[in-house]
Parts: structure tokens; sequence; C-alpha cells
């Protein structure tokens, strides 16, 4: 057993809200060790992690790195120390170079007050070299796939000489073949000395990679194993603390799946003269949940953002019901039937500072249901909020509660029950459960599902591989733009093979991809 | 207690008062050769006669209209300060009808101020109309306006109306049957106070209960989600841009009617600006804005009395204004104590 | 009409723009570096305003202009860390307190003033000192360049070097890379241990200075008093023509330099027959213009883009 280097110790946090993330967690963390920490979102796992780097601050509890009693104040003196975190939202500048962005903060000088942008290259190309990384490291980091973006990430930590690397959910956003090179980069670092904290809810990841696992479960630890001496089914049950249904086939009514709802055809769009889609098509059954997979970035959120009227699309054309929505409003589209769950719902499905019920009633509000001849029926707004929260158990004090004082996943409740309200024809689903937990998630699988079985067709867009393979019925892939991949049926494709199309490595034939468009 | 986010807003807005009156007392301290006796007369001068308390609501009657159309664009999250260079071209469009000769003295107030408010909505579409198509900054071009504005008014005066008997700018005396009439015997406290009243009750029941109001609060919280939800913040964007400026229009109208008997603003008044402070103290809430005006008005009515009877001048209330609004509108002020409060209930609950 | 394009092809009309454009540009370097740290920062116009005030008022009671100077740039520091407590520690809305803080000092200035002087107009009464004009030896000499860039106050000139060294602050130094980082993305430069809060108070403090040499340049050398609200919104052209520099010192020079031409202007048509309450609006009417049309062509840019 090598050395402890870093040890807490009744790790307790409470927010300044009230909620408490961690009550009395007791870990640690050995030298050259991977360590896993697994839970499902809202487990306390990313607020420990925090408190490590320096971000948090724990409210009481005691912090042993390298031998010494420890409180980061801010992450700049866990950076010092030896510590490093990889965010699972990238931390990168855009506009910057690969360079820029790993020397940011600790710039090699030239002339005392000059910055050297020739050692800063050549600093980061050596040192992408010595950890296997390949990349130019001039390049703009806007112009980077994810998994580069990741390395990058990677790259800033080892820049700053860190010992400890933090990395939060790193596979969330990655094909099973990248993150099989990624396992291959942190057992490299492992030898090299390095320890990594690695943070998931895949748990046959966590099994794959780590020499210890430690469960967390409501803000407490369910304790620590070696991972040898646990399997993913006791895993499971230590996590959510009864078993999950992971299929919903049981849900799933045969719908009788005739008529087309909605139809996409030829949809392209060019950003800066580069093309972001081409010619897209593709058809959604009555009844039927269309899933798309695909690494992010690959013009996702472009055909999505296109589709609902809130960006410009360059081409094509796309009908509900065999009705041409393409040039329509925002609100005529809706008024037409089409409802959106969006990727952002802090920054698009909801309004902070609004009530529950003015956010439920946002695509609703012009309906004659709630509205008199000159003033809005405050009444009927009232009801029909509280019919919604009831109906989603939605767990919040009354409608006339702040939204921004539910947790994420009621937040994302109340979007998803305004926009089944709507009566839609057509859902687009994007990113639904993201960062959500797994209570809520599920339930929102469920709505979807009751959704699709009352003759919704549904585009459900997502990075989470489990989620499309899940839920929906046909499947396409997406890559740089394009479809690259269609399945009849999600039950016949494996994982490994729905990677390799979302890396580009496979691609259909054009006879195929016609088949989206079930013709 | 602290934890009750009501309760909070109320104690750190009287803590911020107080902070600013402790402010503005040091400097008496400083600038004063008799600080105590200033600053006594500034806080409660105004109560010791009814003509002061007139003073007080016939100042606060501009500055709530100022306000009042500065809060509605700010509450849709369009910072344009227009209403200055509104106030003051209405106030040009105001003499020029209340010179006209109208028979009756029912009609032409009436008229001169619908006529004054209708210019001024049709002004602030300029700015609006470039905010709402090309995304134009409103701050900038609302601000150029008011020099450009400035500049037309006093031409027009100085060219089509100027007074000759008079020094200075000034226009041709209104006519008696354009003024508005005095209601409190006593004071000057004049009818522009019941159309102030109208006015808040409108904009209220028109801000929380109806559809117009609601695309306006949820534009102003979070406009992509407006957006998103299939509100057109275009027709939007005019529509509160017309309201604001004829609020504006109305209340230039207003205060010269009901205060003066020709139009003689040789600069711009500076009710406008004013107008964004009411606007923040109240919290952009027309209840709100009012109340801004009138705590405002009484220190600029104390202070006007202390300037006449000593050595200190009337833009002291500045810093009290100043310090008020930009503590009032920090979201972190005393902060600490409100997360105390909640951390040892949350503890509680939890334990 | 061709009198007036006679008159804009003086050297004395060149010299008048440069003149005209120190508090412009300094106003706009000053939005510059608050822009690029992601601050907009609205009360350039009031630290103007201060330093104005507190440069004269220093100079005529200590008698040098140089320490009147250094006390304009203190008191223009002094309001960019208000805003900076402010709006980066108390979390206040950066527009609205720059509003408040733009009203504080048209105020603040004038209370002062009074207390000062006992006028609420000008300080003219004040025996103050202004900074002097400089003839460049050789400079001067050159026929058309000498009577357009010679014999300036001093403070034009350092504004030519003001633009210089902002480049090379921005672009060639480290603390260039933070500002721009904290500007772009402070969750990301947060990441790195830069620390967002001190780095922008920085390029806040930065602003008010430069804003605070042009506020000066107002009260001691444009002219030699002070008057109330003498910036006449200077600040907010300064903001404009930032606006329209689309992020690049060269072009926001440029911009400034475009607006110092029509105030010139207006400044060369009073000499006519016009109205001068009209003539007077001309810069304005210009900004207000360029904005409008810069906001078409983004407005178009972007669409094509396809945003």
């Amino acid at each position: 057993m090598s050395e402890i280097i870093l040890d807490l110790k009744d790790i307790t946090k409470i927010y300044s809200n009230g909620v408490v993330a961690n009550r009395n967690v007791s870990v640690d963390f050995r030298k050259g060790e991977i360590h896993s920490i697994v839970g499902e979102n809202g487990a306390g796992k990313s607020t420990l992690m925090k408190i490590i780097f320096g971000i948090e601050h724990a409210s009481s509890g005691t912090i042993t790195y390298r031998g010494k009693p420890t409180q980061f104040h801010n992450s700049m003196e866990a950076i010092l120390n030896g510590i490093g975190m990889v965010h699972q939202h990238f931390m990168l500048i855009d506009d910057f170079s690969v360079a820029e962005n790993i020397v940011l903060g600790m710039e090699p000088k030239q002339k005392r007050f000059f910055l050297n942008k020739k050692e800063a290259v050549n600093v980061t190309k050596n040192l992408a070299k010595k950890y296997n990384f390949d990349m130019d490291v001039t390049q703009r980091v806007s112009r980077l796939t994810v998994s580069a973006k990741q390395k990058v990430e990677i790259l800033k930590t080892l820049y700053r000489d860190a010992e400890v690397i933090i990395l939060d959910e790193p596979t969330a956003v990655l094909t099973p073949q990248e993150t099989q090179a990624l396992f291959e980069n942190l057992k490299h670092f492992k030898n090299m000395g390095h320890t990594i904290l690695f943070i998931s809810h895949k748990l046959n990841e966590v099994k794959a990679i780590s020499d210890r696992i430690t469960i967390m479960q409501n803000g407490e630890s369910r304790g620590t194993f070696n991972n040898e001496d646990i399997t993913i089914e006791q895993m499971t049950e230590l996590i959510v603390g009864r078993k999950v249904s992971l299929s919903y086939d049981d849900f799933k009514f045969e719908s009788d799946r005739d008529g087309v709802a909605f139809k996409v055809e030829g949809l392209h769009l060019m950003k800066k003269g580069v093309p972001i889609l081409k010619d897209i098509n593709f058809a959604i059954r009555e009844g039927e949940i269309l899933g798309v997979a695909g690494v992010q970035g690959n013009g996702q959120s472009e055909l999505v953002q296109g589709l609902v009227g809130l960006a410009g699309i360059n081409g094509g054309k796309w009908f509900i019901n065999d009705q041409d929505i393409t040039s329509l409003s925002v609100d005529q589209k809706r008024i037409h039937g089409l409802a959106y769950i969006p990727e952002d719902r802090m920054k698009e499905g909801i309004a902070q500072g609004a009530t529950v019920a003015e956010n439920l009633i946002s695509s609703y509000y012009r309906r004659k249901e709630i509205n008199g001849p000159i003033f809005m029926n405050d009444k009927a707004i009232g009801k029909v909020a509280t019919q919604l929260i009831k109906m989603f158990s939605v767990r919040t004090k009354n409608y006339k509660s702040k939204i921004e004082s539910l947790s994420g996943g009621n937040i994302q409740k109340v979007v998803v029950a305004r926009e089944t309200n709507t009566d839609p024809k057509v859902m687009i689903a994007e990113q639904p459960t993201r960062g959500i937990d797994i209570g809520s998630a599920e339930f929102i699988h469920k709505q979807l599902i009751d959704m699709r079985n009352r003759n919704v067709a549904i585009l459900l867009v997502s990075a989470d591989l489990n989620e499309v393979m899940e839920v929906s019925d046909r499947l396409i892939v997406m890559y740089e733009g394009e479809i690259v991949a269609h399945f009849d049926r999600t039950k016949d494709v494996g994982e490994m093979e729905l990677g390799l199309y979302m890396l580009g490595v496979k691609r259909q034939d054009e006879e195929s991809l016609k088949r989206a468009s079930l013709c | 207690m602290l934890a009750n986010e009501r309760i909070f807003e109320v104690v750190k807005m009287a803590a911020a008062v107080l902070l600013a009156l402790v402010l503005t007392f040091i400097l008496l301290l400083i600038f004063s050769a008799q600080p105590l006796e200033s600053f006594s007369k500034m806080l409660f001068a105004p109560l010791t006669k009814v003509r002061y308390m007139g003073n007080v609501i016939e100042t606060m009657i501009p500055l709530s209209f100022a306000g009042l159309a500065t809060a509605l664009l700010f509450r849709t999250k369009l910072f344009n300060l227009g209403t200055e260079g509104i106030f003051y071209f209405c106030g040009v469009v105001t003499a020029a009808v209340a010179t006209q000769t109208m028979s009756s003295a029912l009609i032409h107030p009436f008229v001169t101020i619908m006529i004054s408010g209708l210019v001024g909505g049709l002004i602030a579409l300029i700015p609006g109309f470039f905010k709402a198509k090309y995304n134009t900054n409103e701050l900038v071009t609302s601000l150029m306006m008011n020099s450009i504005l400035f500049g037309l008014g006093l031409f027009i005066i100085k060219n089509f109306m100027q007074a000759l008997d008079v020094p200075g700018v000034a226009s041709h005396l209104f006519q008696a049957t354009a003024k508005l009439p005095v209601i409190i015997p006593s004071t000057r406290i004049h009818f522009g106070i019941v159309i102030l009243i109208i006015t808040v009750v409108l904009l209220q029941l028109m801000l929380f209960h109806t559809k117009l109001g609601y695309t306006i609060r949820m534009t102003g919280l979070n406009k992509n989600f407006a957006k998103y939800s299939g509100m057109n913040a275009f027709w939007l964007f005019l529509v509160v841009h017309f309201i604001s400026g004829f609020i504006g229009g109305v209340g230039s109208s207003v205060e010269l009617l009901g205060m003066y008997n020709r139009f003689q603003w040789s600069a711009l008044p500076g009710l406008g600006f004013t107008g964004a402070l009411m606007a923040m103290l109240g919290r952009n809430h027309p209840v709100g804005v009012v109340a801004a005006a009138f705590a405002i008005s009484y220190l600029r009515t104390g202070a006007d009395i202390m300037a006449r009877t000593t050595d200190v001048p009337v833009e002291i209330v500045a810093v009290v204004e100043a310090v008020v609004v930009l503590f009032v509108s920090s979201q972190y002020f005393l902060r600490k104590y409100h997360e105390r409060a909640l951390i040892k209930k949350g503890g509680e609950q939890n334990a | 009409m061709l009198d007036v394009l006679k008159i804009m092809l003086t050297p004395e009309f060149g010299f008048t723009v440069i003149r005209v454009v120190v508090p412009i540009l300094f106003a706009a370097l000053a939005a510059y570096i608050a822009n690029s740290a992601g601050i907009a920062n609205i009360a350039i116009e009031g630290m103007m305003l201060m330093a104005a005030f507190v440069g004269t008022v220093t100079s005529a009671f200590t008698q040098n202009a140089w320490i009147g100077l250094i006390a304009a740039c203190l008191a223009g520091m002094l309001m960019a860390a208000i805003l900076s407590y402010f709006t980066l520690i108390l979390k206040t809305n950066n527009i609205l307190g720059g509003i408040a803080l733009n009203l504080f000092s048209s105020s603040f200035t004038v209370f002062l003033l009074f207390i000062i002087t006992g006028s609420k107009g000008t300080s003219a009464t004040l025996s103050a000192r202004s900074l002097p004009k400089i003839v460049i030896p050789i400079l001067k000499d050159i026929p058309i360049l000498g009577r357009i860039f010679s014999g300036h106050n001093v403070l034009a000139y350092i504004m030519f070097a003001a633009v210089i060294l902002v480049y090379l602050m921005m672009y060639q130094t480290p603390l260039g890379l933070r500002i721009k980082a904290v500007g772009k993305d402070p969750h990301a430069a947060e990441s790195v241990g830069v620390d967002v809060i001190r780095i922008k108070t920085i390029a806040l403090l930065l602003s008010g200075l430069l804003a605070a040499l042009g506020g000066a340049y107002m009260s001691m050398g444009y002219l030699s008093f002070f008057t109330q609200n003498m910036t006449a919104g200077r600040g907010f052209i300064g903001l404009a023509a930032e606006a329209m520099g689309m992020g690049n010192v060269w072009l926001v020079t440029l911009t400034a330099f475009l607006f110092g031409m029509f105030d010139a202007l207006s400044n060369a048509l009073q000499l006519f027959a016009l109205p001068s309450e009209i003539i007077q609006t001309i810069p304005y009417v210009a900004v207000f213009v360029g904005i409008v049309a810069y906001s078409i062509y983004e407005y178009r840019r972007m669409k094509i883009k396809g945003d």
C-alpha cells in the first residue's frame, strides 16, 4: 500500500440556501492510484471535489494533504500545491490558442514585462509530447473537437505540475472509443506517479479503470472499496438505495405508427464559410421517438435551434403533418404544434426571478382559458399551475414560489410540464435530463414515453448514449453536421458500433440513410 | 428574521439610507460651519409647514413621471436614458400648444398633455426601433438624442416662440385655459397629482395583470426565455418605448402646466436623469417609483430649505441619492447576514 | 458647402481635430480596457467630470498644474475603485452603478464648486494652472504637418503614447492576456487560478486613469477652468467609438478621430451664419448615425453567418 496523499475527515458542507451537500464524508486518496467517486447526480460528488480544489469551503471537517492539515482558500492555492481539476464543462477560452489557454495565469515572460509567446508554444508542445498527446498547440480552441478540448484541459493541469488530478465526469462527452483512449492516458499518468480522482456515474467505466471506488449517496459516503471487492450490482444498490429499472420497454405501447408527423428536408447551414449542417433529411412518425446520437458539437444544437426558429438556417424545409412551418415565427411554430425542451434550462427554459406559475404558462399565456377580456385570469392561472405541479410532482411550496428556489430536477419538470401542456404534435427534447437526479430523470423519460404513447412525435437529442438507446425507437447518428447512420430499431444497435459512427470512422451508404426519411 | 426575503429587503433599504445619511453628515461636518443645523433642517424642515409639504408633493410629481417612464424601460432591460430629452422637447411642444387660444379650460390641458405625450411616444420610438430591429445600443442613442433634442428644442423656442419682453430663454405666456388647476388650497399642489395616480394605477394593472405586462416582465427577466417562448421582442420593444415616451411627454406637460407660466428651461432640466434614480430606488415597480420619488422630493425640499438658510447647496442630496441607489441595487450588500440566517435555519431543519 | 470643405482642408482644421479628439479618445481607450475585461463602463463620463473638477481646483490651490494632473488621476481612479467595489464585490449591475455614479459626479462637482467658489457655474474665479503646450522642435518647421501636430497641450501627446501603450499592454503582456481572458470567459480564467476580481479591478482602475486624463484635459487644457457638466457627453461619445471599434485598438482610435472631426466641424461652422443650437448638435448626430450604421452592419453580418 502506498502512502496517503490526501485525507478527508468528516467533511460537511451546508450551502447558503440551507441545502446540505455533504455530511460527514471521510475518504482517503493514495499516491499513484485511480480512485473513482461514484453516485447519482446530486449525491454530493462535485461539491466534495470543489472543496478539495478550494472553490467551495467545508462547513466543518478536516483535510490533510501531504501530511499537513490544509484548507485551500481558492483554486489558485490548490493549483500551486499540485492539485488540478478538469471540470465537467470545459473551462477554455474559445478565442485563445491551445498554448495561450495552457499558460494563462502562469505565462512565460521576457524583458520582465512582456509575454514570451514563442516560449509558451515550445513549453506546451513539449508537454503534450511527454504525455502522449498529439496536437497543434497554435490552433484556436474553438476549432478543436470535444475530446481534443478535454486533452487541453488535462494539459492545463499538467503544466501546473498537478500531482493530484480531479476529472469530473470526463467521459460524459466522449464516444466509447475516445473513452478507451482517455483510459490509456490515465493509466500512463498513474504510472508516472499521479493520483487520479475520477468522478462518474457510469459504473462499467468505473469498474474498468479504478483501483479503489468510493460510493456516495445523498451527500454521504457509503464506503470505499477495492475494485475487486465489489460488483456493479452491489454498487448500484448502494448508489440509489433501491434497484432501478434500466429498461422502459414495459411502458411503451405499440402505437399504430402510421402518419408521418414531422418531416425535415434538405436542411443546411454555413457559418463563417464552414458547413455546420449538410443536407439533413429525416422524418418522425406519430407516436415515435427518434433519437439523435453524436458527440457534442457535431451540429445537433444548431439543428435544434434552427428547427424551433431560434437561429437561422440557410436552406431546407420542415413540416408538421405536411404543413410547411419553415419560415414561421417561433410563436407560429408553437401554434402549429411544436414544443421544445431546451438544452440549457437556466438560459432558455425558465426565467429566474419569476414564479413557478409564471414559468408554467409562458408557452400558453395567450390561451383563452387563462385570460379575461382585458386582464389575465389569475385564478385560472393558479388552477393550471396547481394541476401541472401535481401531475408532474414538482416539489415546490406552492405555485407562487420563485422558480430558482427549486432543485435542478424540479425546474426541469416545470419545463417539461409546460411543454407538454400545449398538446404538441411534435416535441423536440434536447438533453432533457442533463445534470438532474436519477429520480427526476426517470420521471421525465416516462413522461416522454407517455407522450409517445399519445401519438406525439418526439425528437430526442442527447449526448448521453444510455439515454438515447433506452428511450428512442429509431436512431440517427450525427457527425460533422451530417447524418451518418440510421437504425430502424434502436434495440439492434451495439454501443461500440454506435461509437464508430459517432467518430466518423464508419458511415452507412446513401440507401440506408434515405430510410431516415421513412421512404 | 433576516431569512425572510421581504424583511431582508426592507432592512437593506433602511441600512442604505442610514449609511447615506451618515455620509452626508460627515460631508456637512467638513464643509459646513453649522453642520447640525443644516442636517436637521434637511431632515425635518419639510414637516414644519403645510407649504413645505406641498413643495414635496409638487417636486414629487415630475420625478414620479420620469421615474415611471424609465422604470418601464428598465423592467424590459432596456437601458434607455432618453426621458431627459423627451422631457425637454415635450416641454417645447407643450409650450406650443399651451400658448394657442382655446375656449375650454377642460379641453385645453387635456389636448396639450395628449399631444405632448404622443410626441414623446413617437420620439422614443426612434431609439426603440433601432434597438428592436438592429440591436443598436439604446444607451448611446438615447443619450445622443438628449443633446440633439435639446438643440432642436432650444432652436424652436428661440426662433418661433421667444417672448421678447423677457430676458433669456422664454416662451410666450401659456393661456390661462391651459393651466392645470391647484387642487389643495394654500399649496401649489395641482391636478397633476390626479393624473399621476391614474397613471400609476394603469401601469400597475398593465404590468401585473395583462398579457403585455407578463411579456414585459418575462423579457426583462430573461430575454432568451421570452424568445424561446415565442414572444416577439421587436413589437414589445416598440410598444414599451412608446408607452415610456408617452409617460415622459405627459410628465413634462403636467409639470409645465401645473407649475409654470411659460417655458423657461435654458438647459436640460435633469428630471429625466433623476427618473433613472427613481426607477432604481423603486425597483422598477410603479408604486415603488412613486415612493422613491416622494422620499427624494422630501430630501430635496429639505435641502432646498437648508440651502436658503445655511451655507450648504442643494446638490448635497446627490450624495444621499447616489449612495442609496448604489447600495440598494447591490445584490450582495448585507447578504452575508441574510445567508447566515438561512444557514442557521437550514441547519435547524436538517438536524 | 465649398466653403466648409475649404475650411476642412486647412491645417488649422487638422489642429482643431486633435484638440477636440483628446477627451474622446481617452474616453474610448478607457472604455476599451474596461470592455476587454468584460465590463461596460458607463461611468466614464462621471469619472472624467470628477477628474476635470479635482484637477483644476487642485492646480489652483497648489499653483502647480502637474500636481493638479496627479490629483485628477487619483480622483478618476477613486471613482473607478468605488465602481469596482460595487459592481465586483457587491454585484451591483454595472450599468445601473455607472448611471448612479454619473449623476453623483454631475451634482457633487457642483456642490463642491459652490462650496469652494460660491458659484454653481464655473471655477473661472480661481486662478488655476493649465498644463503646458508643447512645441516640437523639428516637427514645427515642417510645413503642413507642423501646424497640425505641433503646439498641442502635453496631454495630446500623452494621448498618442497612450494608444501605443494600451496596444502593447493588451497584446504583448501577461496582464493583457489575463484581461482578455477574464472578459471572454471569467470561469475559464478562474479555473487556472487567475483572480478574476483582481484583474477586473485593475482593468477598471486603468480605465479610470485614462478617463481622468481625458477629464483633466477638459479643465486644464481645452479650457483653463471647470464649468458645470463640462464633459457634455464626451465620455459617452468615447463609449460609442469603442463599441464601433470591434475590439481593435486601432479601429477604436480611428473612430474616435472620426467623431473628433465632426466635433471640429461643429466648431468651424460656428463661423457661418447658421443657427448655433443646431450646429452644436452635429457631433451627437454623427455619433447617432455612426452607431446606428454600425449596428445595421453587424446585423447584416450576423444574418449572413446564419446566427
